[in-house]
């Protein structure tokens, strides 16, 4: 795993700075890139910004100083973030954060209002089939192991076809045999879809496994 | 506990709910030379205009609440918390009181007229403002009424995930989408819970119906009593109102669904800051209630007082307020102690049944002061006849009978109260009393008693002030010559005297403002079905506001 090289800057983040109000600085002039279709592990220890990282590339934080910039857009600086919902930028959540009141194919489907109703169905199914939970649609998120709804949130959120993907400890709540075979389905899957993701964790085996890259905050 | 004290649990509910029973005779009896008459002509156009009336409000209500309860949780802006605070103070203002204030406040010679004419230069003409009776109730029922909805909603978005509302942002949704598609499905239970509550708030009123000349189910009642002294069909109008509420109430249970199951830890909603005319908007939303629900009838209040110290009549609240403080306060107290016993009967109590004991009165609180009071008549009248005179002057000269409809209608406060913080102590700290020798009675007394004081005295002011605010049953069922405070606005409001309304309009009001603001939003400030939902589902958590 090579550290995160300045090659052809897909996703560019410089001089990130951010705190809350007059806090402790939480990043501190983080400055990095990552190329078109590589997967970047971000490690470090806890409370040192991975993921206040995420959310601010994600859009639901305000640089306090820096900019990102994704696929030439730029997506943040201190005087004007682009709000969320028109970024290209999806997120998996350490607790998934599914819809409880949705089945899986609705959950899956979510993002995908803007499209023709055949098209909605054909791409979920995809999914689906993507993640392997075919025949799980009509279920509910409550009615589903943690590793089953781990999968739906990674297939929810990969549905509209964002830019970039974020991942937040994603594999944190699980472990043994599950664990493993959801990091390789992930990491097989992204590989497959070519997408560009930063998967936060502090396992530096999971990071091995999943990543290609490397980005420690708060190293020496 | 022993048997003895479950028996004495259901000896109070029955004494307390026993005026129920001449609403169900009524029923079965034949009924007075008037009935025909009275279904004819009033009766059809009452029930619906009391169900049209509740349910536009409830709707409206709904909508103005959830809308707030999002912006306060969802968002940042300027004064946030402080005009969150202030925004459900129009429930310290009761509608009967709003009704007769937003009148003169419209009126020809109030202030509004007066300045389109005066300020502005228009020409005198008798409506500028001229509002249909019906659709001014609709209004201010829901500008009076809607905090319930808001502190519902506001208790339930607290305890979502935030990271659910930010993952449809990311999917796409933007702010309107994820409110309608993700907000409030998952909110509906509490959503549908307020609208419910505001509904029953809405049946149960008379003052604001009657001041503006609506006939409802609840003025029928009146009407049947005073006009046409027919105590069997007031009774029978009550006991159909009765199945309205049960209806209603099966209602409530289909359209509120099951509780979601919920994340083990779900990490608060984060509020997105807003800037610019954003921040305004939100700012705006705020103020509109606060404007009107708050500031003009404050203003309202304090001109027409004016002119009654300009009259001099303002020695008149001196007997009314006497009156009112002792009601309330041994009111209160009886309603605390009652709704001990049966909260605590009936989580220790010798089985499973004591429970239910406790629900009944949670149960009672929806049924409207004019319907309870109607009941209690139909026990006492029949007896006028035969009691001896010393008893009969004890019954139908002092307000004996109101305490006891009070008791009826609002021990739910108690119970309620009392009942959520025992839950939250749990049976550990009993049993481990238990444990160390303590006999059952000893273990309760020693252990949860001192830990249930404070939410035994919220729950006396939250009684208290429901009690000083409350006006149908004190109507019905006073003694001659008897005022309270909220009597008293009513009568004179009622008489077109509202300078001499305005005075214990104003107590009333500034009680039940401090009690608002100085509660902390916890134990006290909400009614008690707002948190009966909670306990019933056992899910332990206590009431996260």
């Amino acid at each position: 795993m090579t550290d995160v090289a300045a090659g052809e800057a897909f996703l560019a983040v410089n001089d990130l700075a951010f705190r809350y109000g007059k806090g402790p600085w939480v990043l501190e002039g983080l400055s990095f890139s990552v190329a078109k279709g590589r997967i970047v592990a971000v490690s470090g220890p806890s409370g040192r910004g991975k993921t206040t990282l995420l959310r601010l590339i994600a859009g639901l934080e305000r640089p306090t100083r820096g900019t990102i910039v994704l696929d030439g857009l730029v997506l943040s600086t201190p005087r004007r973030v682009i709000p969320p919902e028109r970024r290209g930028v999806g997120m998996v959540f350490q607790d998934y954060a599914l819809f409880p009141h949705l089945s899986v194919a609705e959950n899956i489907a979510f993002g995908l209002f803007r499209r023709p109703r055949p098209e909605r169905a054909a791409r979920v199914r995809e999914l689906l089939r993507l993640v392997r939970l075919e025949g799980k649609e009509e279920r509910y998120p409550h009615e589903l192991s943690g590793g089953e709804q781990q999968r739906v949130a990674l297939a929810r959120a990969l549905a509209p076809a964002p830019k970039l993907l974020l991942m937040d400890e994603p594999f944190s709540n699980l472990d043994g045999a599950l664990k493993a075979e959801l990091i390789a389905d992930v990491s097989r899957l992204l590989r497959e879809l070519g997408m560009t993701a930063l998967v936060v964790t502090h396992d530096s085996d999971d990071a091995a496994a999943v990543a290609d890259e490397a980005l420690r905050l708060g190293a020496p | 506990m022993g048997v003895r004290w479950g028996l004495l649990a259901a000896a109070v509910t029955a004494i307390f709910i026993a005026p129920a029973a001449p609403l169900i005779w009524s029923l079965l009896a034949p009924p007075s030379e008037h009935w025909a008459f009275i279904v004819r002509h009033w009766l059809l156009a009452d029930a619906l205009t009391t169900l049209a009336l509740a349910g536009i409000t409830a709707g409206l209500a709904a909508g103005l609440g959830t809308g707030l309860a999002w912006l306060y949780t969802a968002y940042d802006f300027p004064f946030r918390r402080g005009l969150g605070r202030l925004a459900p103070l129009s429930l310290a203002v009761p509608p009967y009181i709003a009704a007769f204030l937003y009148v003169d406040f419209l009126s020809f010679t109030g202030p509004v007229q007066s300045f389109l004419r005066d300020g502005l230069g228009l020409p005198p003409q008798a409506a500028y403002v001229h509002l249909p009776p019906a659709a001014l109730a609709v209004g201010l029922y829901t500008l009076f009424l809607f905090p319930y909805v808001y502190w519902f909603v506001l208790g339930d978005l607290a305890r979502q995930d935030g990271a659910v509302i930010e993952s449809a942002r990311l999917l796409g949704a933007g702010p309107g989408r994820t409110f309608v598609r993700v907000v409030v499905p998952m909110s509906r239970r509490a959503i549908v819970a307020g609208a419910f509550f505001v509904a029953f708030e809405v049946l149960g009123d008379y003052g604001l119906a009657a001041y503006l000349g609506l006939g409802t189910l609840s003025t029928g009642i009146f009407r049947a009593w005073y006009q046409l002294g027919d105590l069997r069909s007031a009774e029978r109008i009550a006991a159909g109102f009765l199945l309205l509420l049960f209806g209603l109430v099966l209602a409530e249970r289909a359209l509120g669904r099951k509780r979601l199951p919920s994340v083990p830890r779900p990490r608060p909603i984060r509020p997105v800051p807003l800037r610019g005319w954003r921040a305004a908007g939100a700012v705006a939303a705020f103020l509109f209630p606060i404007a009107f629900g708050v500031l003009v009838p404050l203003y309202e209040l304090g001109r027409l007082l004016r002119f009654a110290v300009q009259a001099g009549t303002v020695g008149s609240v001196v007997a009314p307020l006497r009156h009112t403080l002792a009601l309330t306060v041994l009111g209160a107290v009886g309603i605390v102690a009652l709704g001990t016993l049966l909260s605590v009967v009936g989580r220790h109590g010798p089985g499973r049944w004591t429970a239910a004991f406790p629900r009944i009165f949670l149960a009672a609180y929806a049924v409207p002061g004019a319907v309870i009071a109607i009941g209690v008549l139909g026990l006492a009248e029949p007896l006028r006849a035969h009691l001896p005179p010393a008893i009969g002057a004890f019954l139908f000269g002092t307000p004996l009978l109101v305490l006891y409809a009070y008791h009826t209608r609002y021990l739910a406060v108690g119970v309620e109260a009392i009942g959520s913080a025992g839950a939250r102590l749990g049976r550990r700290t009993v049993e481990a009393a238990r444990l160390l020798g303590a006999g059952p009675l000893q273990a309760i007394w020693r252990v949860e008693f001192p830990l249930l004081r404070p939410a035994m005295g919220s729950a006396a002011l939250v009684a208290a002030v429901e009690l000083a605010k409350e006006l149908p049953l004190t109507l019905l069922l006073r003694p001659f010559d008897f005022e309270t405070l909220a009597t008293a606005a009513f009568r004179y409001a009622a008489d077109e005297r509202l300078p001499q309304a305005a005075l214990p309009s104003l107590v009333i009001v500034g009680l039940a403002m401090a009690a608002t603001l100085g509660l902390r939003s916890g134990a006290g400030a909400k009614p008690p079905e707002a948190r009966g939902g909670r306990e019933e589902d056992g899910d332990g958590a206590g009431p996260a506001r």
